[in-house]
Order: C-alpha cells, then sequence, then structure tokens
C-alpha cells in the first residue's frame, strides 16, 4: 500500500513558477517606459541597474515574504481556530498596527523607523489584549472567547483611528494615513527589508517546520492532548510566529487583508487540507498572488495604486469563484 | 369650573399656534429688498439687512481664509472667532493682529454650537463646508458666504467678495492689483518662449516617512499645476494625477518621466536638509535634474510657498526666476517678500527683518 | 492499589469551575490491566469527565490519580500519549482530511514537536486500518464517512497509538448493531492481545456483552465495582438508575429487562 500521495508535482510547479514569476517582475515597472524594461537596458544604462537594485528587488522580496507570511498566518489561524473564515489580522493585531502607524504620523517626526516600530508593538499589544480579555471571558469554548475577544479590540483600535484620522491635518497626515491604511509597497527599501527580515524569516521557518502538528491543533483539545501533544503550548508557539510576523510586516507594508483569508482556502482545494501539503502549497501560491498584484501595483498606472485594494478585488473575485463553483466533492 | 379649563385649554392652544406662525410671519419680511448682496463661491446671494460687524470664519482649510481676511485692515475689528489655527496660523496671526487673543479660537471640527456663542453677523466658509456646516448655521439664522481661493482667477473674485463684506472694496481691489501685477509680469517675462524650450517640471511632496523612493504628486487641477505652467514650465505629472488629491508615485516613475528640473515641497520638517540628502543619493544622483544642479526645495515662512494660500505670488515669482533665470534674473526675493509683508499685510521692517526673514526655508 | 490494577483514581473531587456543582464528589475506582472495564450509569453522570482526568486533561481540586503506579502528573504529556489513547464519543473535524492522514495521527507521541511521520509510522498506520477492515477508506475525506465508519476510524487511530491502554467514550451509543458489533469483537480482541480496554457506556448491554469488570457510577460516586458477575445485580442496577430492572439469564448471560411499569 503507498503512502498519502504526496503533491510533488503540484509543488514543484508552483515553485518554478513563483521563480519564473520573480524573474520576470525584476522587468516589469515605469522606467524607462510603462510595464516592461528589455533586459538588455539593464547591461546599457547606469540608472536602470540601480533602480533594479534598490528598488525593484527589495520590494519584490518584500511582495514575496508578504505572501508567504500572509498565507502561512491565515492558515495556522484558521486550524487553529477552527475556523476558515479567520484571518491573520483579525486578533487585533491588523487594525492595532494602524493605530500604531497613524499614532506615529500624527504625533512624531516623520521617522520611518518610528512608524514600523510603533506598528508592530502596537500589533502585538493587539494580540495580547485580546488574549488577555479572552481569558477572562467564562463562558463559550475557547476558540469562541478568542473570537469574540479579537472582534471587540479589533474595533476599539479601529475607532481609534477613526478619532486620528479625523483629528489629523487633511493636507499633510491624512493622505498618508489613507494610504497606509490601503497598504502599499511604494517606499520599501532594503532597510525596511533589513528590520523585517529577523521577525519574519524564523517564525516561517518554525511554522513551516511544525506544520503537521497543525492538523493535531485543528481537532479537539481532549483530542490532542490524548495524542500526547500539550495543545496550549503547541498553539502558542504557531499563533506566536503568525503574528509577530505578520505584526511585522504589516508595520512595513500597511493593511493588507484577503491574501490571509482566501490563498489557504485555493491551497487546500488544490491539495486537501492536510497542513503538510497545504501549507507549502499556500505559501507559494500567496507569493506569487502578491508579487502579481504588486507588479500592477506599480506599474499598471503613473500614480501607484495601493496593493490592499488589488489583492481585496482579486481575492473576493476568486473567493465568489471558488464559493459559486459547482464541485460534487466540497472540501473545506 | 370645567369651562374655566376649557377656555385655558383653548388660550394656550391659540397662544402656541400664534408662537408657531411668527416665524413664518417675519420670514416675508426677511426677503424683503436689502442695501446689500454679495454673491459668493457658489453662486449664491447673500442678502444682508446692514453691513455686518461680526464675522466668524471656520471649517477646514481655514489658514488660506484667515490669510486673505488678514490682507483688510477692518479683520482685526471685525473677526470674532475664527479657527482651528494650525501651526501657520499660529505664528503668523498674532504678528498682524494684536488683538488675537481675545477672539473665540475654535477647535478643530467645531460645529455650530461652538461658532453661535460669538453671534457673528456672518460666517466665511470654504465651499467644502456646504454639505455639512453651511446648511447648520444657515438654519440657525446665520448667513453664510462660501470662498474657494484655491486658482488665481479664484482670488481676484473671492477677495472683492471678502471686500464687500469687510466694507473695504477699494482695499480689494488694491491687492487683486497686486495680485494681478506679480502675474503679469511673470506671464510678460516668459511669453513668447516656444514649447520646445520650456523645462519640463516636476513637483513632488514627501511623505511622512522621509523615504526617498515614494512622493506625491499634486492634482492636475492644483495650484502647483497652475504655477508651473504660468511660470513658462511643463508639468510632467498630470498624466498621474487625475484624481482629485495627491498621488503616489514611485522613484521608478520619476526616473522615467525624467524631468528637467524638481522641485520638492516638505510640509512639515526642513526641507532643505531633506533636498541635500536627495542630492547625495546616488539614484537622485543619476536623474537629469540633479545633474543639471536643478533640484530645489520650495520656500517656506510661515506656509509653503507652493499652496493656495495668499503668498503663492511669491510661490510663483520665485519658481518663474528659477524656471527661466535668464528672464528673471532681476528678481530678488527677499525685496519681494519684504515688499508683500509691508503692503498686503502692513507690517513694520522690523517685523519683516526679526520674524519674517528668519524662517525663510529655501535657497532664495 | 491493588498490584494489577494499572489506573488508579482515589478520592477525586472535581467541580469545572468554583461556582458549579461538582461533577465527581469523592470517587475512587481501579482499571484492573489487561482486561475490559465498562463503566456504567446514567447520562450526565460524570463519566466523560472521569475519562478526562484519567488523560490528565483536567486536574482533580482534591485526589490522585496514579498510572502504572505513579502519579499521572510524574508523566510528560508524551510519556502519557504513549500509554494511554482515547477514542472520543465524536469529533468535529473541521478541515477534512484523509482517512490514512487522520490515523496518521495516532503516531504523534512518537513524534517530536518539528517532526513529521515516516515510513514506519505509515506501516503501523496501515496494519491498524487492515486490522479494522478499513483498508478500502484510506483515501476518503474522514467527514464524508458515515457515522459508524467515523467511529471505526477513531479506533484505528488510537490503535495506531499502540499505547497500552485503551479509552473509549460510549463507543457504541451512536452505532447501529452491526458497527456495534464490530466494535464490541475489536474490543474484545484487544483485550485478548493483553491491551487494557475500558470504556463507558450507558448501555448494560454493552457492557455486558464484552467486559470482565464492571463500575457502576452515579452523580460523580463509584456505587460498586469488581468483577462484572458480582457487581452485575439488580439492586445495584436500581441504585445506579433509580428504576426498577430485573436480571434474567439467557444461555449463560445475564440480560437486563426492565421492570414493567405497572398497568
Amino acid at each position: 500500500m503507498s503512502p498519502p500521495k504526496r503533491p510533488t508535482r503540484l509543488l514543484a510547479t508552483l515553485a518554478v513558477a513563483l521563480l519564473v514569476t520573480l524573474g520576470l517582475s525584476v522587468f516589469i515597472g515605469r522606467y524607462p517606459s510603462p510595464y516592461w524594461m528589455p533586459p538588455g537596458r539593464l547591461q546599457a544604462d547606469e540608472l536602470a541597474r540601480q533602480l533594479v537594485w534598490s528598488l525593484r528587488v527589495p520590494r519584490l522580496l518584500t511582495a514575496l515574504m508578504l505572501g508567504m507570511t500572509l498565507s502561512a498566518a491565515g492558515m495556522v489561524m484558521q486550524m487553529v481556530f477552527r475556523n476558515p473564515l479567520v484571518e491573520p489580522g483579525f486578533l487585533g493585531v491588523t487594525h492595532g498596527a494602524a493605530f500604531g502607524a497613524a499614532l506615529c504620523i500624527l504625533w512624531l517626526r516623520p521617522n520611518p523607523v518610528a512608524i514600523e516600530l510603533a506598528a508592530t508593538v502596537f500589533g502585538l499589544v493587539g494580540m495580547l489584549l485580546s488574549y488577555s480579555f479572552a481569558r477572562r471571558i467564562h463562558f463559550g469554548g475557547w476558540v469562541l472567547r478568542l473570537v469574540l475577544a479579537g472582534i471587540a479590540v479589533s474595533a476599539l483600535f479601529s475607532s481609534g483611528t477613526g478619532i486620528l484620522k479625523y483629528l489629523a491635518d487633511p493636507l499633510t497626515q491624512l493622505p498618508e494615513i489613507t494610504f497606509w491604511l490601503l497598504g502599499g509597497l511604494w517606499s520599501v527599501t532594503w532597510h525596511d527589508l533589513v528590520f523585517v527580515l529577523p521577525l519574519v524569516l524564523p517564525a516561517l521557518v518554525v511554522i513551516y517546520l511544525m506544520r503537521w502538528r497543525l492538523n493535531l491543533l485543528s481537532l479537539s483539545d481532549d483530542t490532542a492532548f490524548s495524542l500526547g501533544s500539550a495543545p496550549g503550548r503547541e498553539r502558542a508557539v504557531l499563533l506566536g510566529a503568525a503574528v509577530v510576523a505578520t505584526a511585522a510586516l504589516t508595520a512595513v507594508c500597511g493593511v493588507i487583508g484577503w491574501v490571509g483569508l482566501i490563498v489557504p482556502h485555493i491551497a487546500r482545494r488544490a491539495c486537501g487540507s492536510n497542513a503538510q501539503y497545504a501549507l507549502p502549497t499556500a505559501m507559494l501560491v500567496g507569493g506569487i498572488f502578491v508579487v502579481v498584484c504588486d507588479d500592477l501595483a506599480r506599474a499598471l498606472l503613473p500614480g501607484e495604486i495601493p496593493l490592499g485594494i488589488l489583492t481585496a478585488l482579486f481575492g473576493a473575485a476568486i473567493f465568489i469563484a471558488l464559493l459559486t463553483r459547482a464541485t460534487l466533492r466540497a472540501r473545506p | 369650573m370645567v369651562r374655566l379649563q376649557w377656555f385655558r385649554f383653548s388660550l394656550l392652544i391659540v397662544v402656541g399656534a400664534a408662537l408657531s406662525l411668527t416665524p413664518a410671519l417675519a420670514a416675508p419680511a426677511a426677503s424683503a429688498p436689502s442695501p446689500f448682496t454679495v454673491t459668493d463661491a457658489l453662486g449664491r446671494k447673500v442678502s444682508f439687512a446692514k453691513p455686518p460687524q461680526r464675522v466668524a470664519i471656520a471649517g477646514r482649510g481655514l489658514f488660506m481664509i484667515s490669510d486673505a481676511a488678514y490682507l483688510f485692515p477692518e479683520a482685526a475689528q471685525r473677526l470674532v472667532a475664527l479657527g482651528p489655527l494650525m501651526g501657520s496660523g499660529r505664528d503668523f496671526l498674532p504678528l498682524v493682529d494684536a488683538k488675537l487673543g481675545t477672539k473665540l479660537l475654535l477647535d478643530p471640527g467645531a460645529g455650530a454650537e461652538q461658532i453661535v456663542p460669538s453671534r457673528p453677523d456672518v460666517v466665511i466658509l470654504k465651499s467644502g463646508m456646504a454639505l455639512n456646516l453651511g446648511p447648520t448655521l444657515e438654519r440657525l439664522k446665520i448667513p453664510v458666504v462660501y470662498v474657494d481661493l484655491e486658482t488665481p482667477p479664484q482670488y481676484e473674485r473671492d477677495l472683492r467678495v471678502l471686500g464687500q463684506i469687510l466694507q473695504d472694496p477699494g482695499r480689494a481691489e488694491a491687492v487683486c492689483r497686486y495680485y494681478q501685477e506679480q502675474a503679469a509680469r511673470v506671464q510678460k517675462a516668459v511669453a513668447g518662449i516656444p514649447e520646445a524650450h520650456k523645462p519640463r517640471v516636476l513637483v513632488l511632496q514627501c511623505g511622512s516617512k522621509s523615504s526617498e523612493v515614494g512622493f506625491s504628486v499634486p492634482a492636475a487641477s492644483w495650484i502647483q499645476t497652475t504655477m508651473v505652467t504660468l511660470a513658462g514650465g511643463i508639468p510632467v505629472w498630470t498624466e498621474a494625477s487625475k484624481g482629485a488629491g495627491w498621488t503616489v508615485v514611485s522613484l521608478e516613475q520619476i526616473a522615467a518621466w525624467n524631468p528637467d528640473q524638481v522641485y520638492v515641497v516638505r510640509y512639515r520638517g526642513n526641507v532643505q536638509g531633506f533636498v541635500a540628502k536627495l542630492r547625495a543619493n546616488p539614484q537622485w544622483q543619476a536623474l537629469k535634474a540633479v545633474k543639471q544642479g536643478k533640484l530645489f526645495g520650495f520656500p517656506a515662512d510661515f506656509s509653503s510657498w507652493d499652496q493656495p494660500d495668499t503668498r503663492w505670488p511669491l510661490g510663483l515669482l520665485w519658481l518663474a526666476a528659477r524656471i527661466h533665470p535668464e528672464r528673471l534674473g532681476s528678481v530678488r526675493m527677499a525685496d519681494e517678500v519684504a515688499r508683500f509683508y509691508t503692503e498686503l499685510y502692513g507690517l513694520p521692517p522690523d517685523v519683516i527683518r526679526g520674524k519674517v526673514m528668519p524662517l525663510l526655508q529655501g535657497r532664495l | 492499589m491493588s498490584p494489577s490494577s494499572v489506573l488508579s483514581l482515589s478520592n477525586l473531587d472535581f467541580a469545572y469551575h468554583r461556582a458549579l456543582q461538582p461533577v465527581l464528589r469523592n470517587l475512587s475506582l481501579e482499571i484492573p490491566a489487561g482486561a475490559v472495564t465498562a463503566i456504567l450509569g446514567p447520562n450526565g453522570g460524570g463519566k466523560t469527565t472521569l475519562l478526562r482526568v484519567m488523560l490528565g486533561v483536567i486536574s482533580p481540586q482534591a485526589g490522585a490519580v496514579l498510572l502504572e503506579g505513579r502519579p499521572l502528573r510524574s508523566y510528560s504529556r508524551r510519556e502519557v500519549g504513549r500509554r494511554l489513547g482515547l477514542v472520543p464519543q465524536a469529533e468535529h473535524i473541521p478541515f477534512s482530511l484523509s482517512v490514512m492522514e487522520y490515523v496518521l495521527l495516532g503516531r504523534s507521541p512518537y513524534l517530536g514537536m518539528l517532526e513529521m511521520p515516516g515510513e514506519a509510522d505509515f506501516r503501523i498506520a496501515s496494519e491498524a486500518l487492515a486490522e479494522l477492515d478499513l483498508l478500502a477508506l484510506s483515501d476518503r475525506p474522514v467527514t464524508e464517512l458515515s457515522g459508524g465508519e467515523q467511529q471505526m476510524v477513531m479506533l484505528a487511530r488510537a490503535l495506531t497509538q499502540q499505547s497500552r491502554i485503551l479509552l473509549l467514550d460510549e463507543p457504541t451509543s451512536h452505532l447501529d448493531l452491526s458497527n456495534k458489533g464490530r466494535i464490541l469483537h475489536v474490543l474484545r480482541s484487544l483485550a485478548d492481545r493483553g491491551v487494557t480496554v475500558v470504556f463507558t457506556t450507558h448501555d448494560p448491554e454493552a457492557a455486558i456483552a464484552v467486559a470482565g469488570h464492571l463500575i457502576l457510577v452515579r452523580e460523580g460516586r463509584t456505587l460498586a465495582g469488581g468483577p462484572l458477575g458480582q457487581v452485575l445485580t439488580p439492586d445495584n442496577l436500581r441504585a445506579t438508575y433509580g428504576v426498577p430492572v430485573r436480571i434474567e439469564h439467557l444461555a449463560d448471560r445475564p440480560v437486563v429487562l426492565l421492570e414493567a411499569p405497572p398497568r
């Protein structure tokens, strides 16, 4: 009897597709002319080389990490919370980060490091608040408690951000806050990447290595206990990794939604719900998705389109397509 | 007994009805022809029974209206409430109004309830407030006059409206003459330059992250675009900014445009330091504008000169002198600044020297 | 604690919350090794809570739980997982794995936090499926199985765990006759192989069919415990269920009948 079939062909195809997408994206942009730069130009033009190296490459790498992280974090959250409608940011992480960034834009000197730090810190604060509120709720299982606490904390931060938007100077600060809330990689440099990498890479590695145990954690606590796991501890590790990575990337890229919600669904449809294979699939699909969206964001029009708008647009379209397709065997 | 109660009750109804009808009776009297009618920016005709003695300014974009109002010496006496005062207003207005402290300073987002206690005879708002604050005030029987003050023609029109309200039309004409004269000076200087010789100009605002790779460009309909065109340049960014606000562009797009001249605006913080950083950036050094030494920070005193504020002629002059130095080389900005504040705001020379000149950023 | 008992609970008190009624009151019982023990009692009597205490999922407010002579707390979770297996009554499975992937989860007590099942684990899982005649279902999603098939698959997972003690929570309650028969047959053969089987049930017939030992539990207390023949008396059953019963013997097997209510 053969072991459960590994979707190696699917994973290999996706990996190749990702590399091809990255390779092509290096030549997509607005310089020297809209959309496509002939590769020969790289050799001839010093400015082209500089732009590609200092702008496009860090931006592509950040988009790749964003896609992989949001998808991995989304899958972790969906399995840990046993709820396919959960997003990485919903534990108050995204709204907390948004609040932190708005606070910084409003009241501190314009300082990129400060904005990133504030967003990360407040993202984590949001998660800790959700967690401590959840512990004080005395009804419902722990999943319900965390979901309720997450909704409440997100609402708190989101109204706080609303107040900040109201107080912001419409001339100088409000457009900045609004653009940040819609998400965009337009000012990403190597410096931002260096800030983000030490937080994101270890988190992704941890999640990747623990992916088989996600299956276990998606079952009831009693079952997990009986199978020799300490579900509280393992959940904490996985959630912590997911949240730290998400908060760090939100600090740099702004609020990007829908990726963490949709891509795990696509991955599960493609190769089944076993996280051992679904997680790497999700990471690859997420990477491709965000890189393509970012290519469009920076190359389609002379002005930048906020990335969050494109991911929401395509994400929602794909979501509708997934939901309405009539499949005989509907796998969640 | 019952009949007495019935009588009281019906008396109450009659009195109540009479009271409620009174406003309706009073209204026709108010629409009788009056000595004073102003046509505001939205084309509305606002009538005044007698000249307004108490003027309030409120709502968003206040600094544009308040700076324009203080062009008239009467403003210091007639204004009773204004706000919110942003940073530039807080620094500048005390210089032109010694009695600023006695006026009601409104908070950001102040509603009708906060304005009404100052009992204004008229409230001046930007036309964008016509959707909310304006109608509320009018329901409370306070006349509202809308102004735009966003483009040069609008300046002339709205200055005349302000002159009517502050009963100094002569002053309005004098100020309009100044604006026309400055604009004509620039237009004459750059007249006849063929399109091919006009430099391609880019105006950028730096974002709050002080990023060296992400900027925004003004909307195509804004005064910055007009100023560049008037000054004899070609604004390259209009294809990107079809929207109504600032549009974000990346360094790639800036490099793709590769303009001849780049002007950087920074509303918060020192623009010169930032421009120096850009000049040191190797990617920026590869751009034509930096190679030719045509990367400038837009000057500012109390507020940046690129905005639709009363200072826009200074911005225009400075811009034109930079875009076409061969034609406007005789312009000496220090003199122009002194003239502006003396003629338009009546500031004494020692104040100009002591308070205004030190603020000047940007190489003049 | 008697030398042959593998799991021993003494004087357990447990309540889910201070403000709530205690679920277990001064409960003591012993599970003998290598036999099939049935814990019989009415619904809501605390049987599921009992299993959770045995597993170490919850800690009693008072009392001791000894596993193979040592306090349960002294074992790490993985050690407990290798000794105690659980077949829950029902399981909510939010993301559907295939049967094989689901059964493979039983190997987790033997895998480190970062490890994944390998060839050997896969072989053990296949053997467990083969033993229960479920190999044909290997690739089907678990959520598409019938209730009885799911119960068997959960049992297969517990078998993959290769634990010495198997706990089952109401294994026959939702099953039709054929599945009930199959499970009880498997439980008997496991006990013959030396596995200690403990199952809770509210149905005396299931207990009678396979159990060698019987423990009667009512309202969080043990009413009686010992070999089945000794414990299964009409008085004990009446005390447990609160209704009069009769025990008849059919071909050497006791059969429990409700006393007919007076017409």
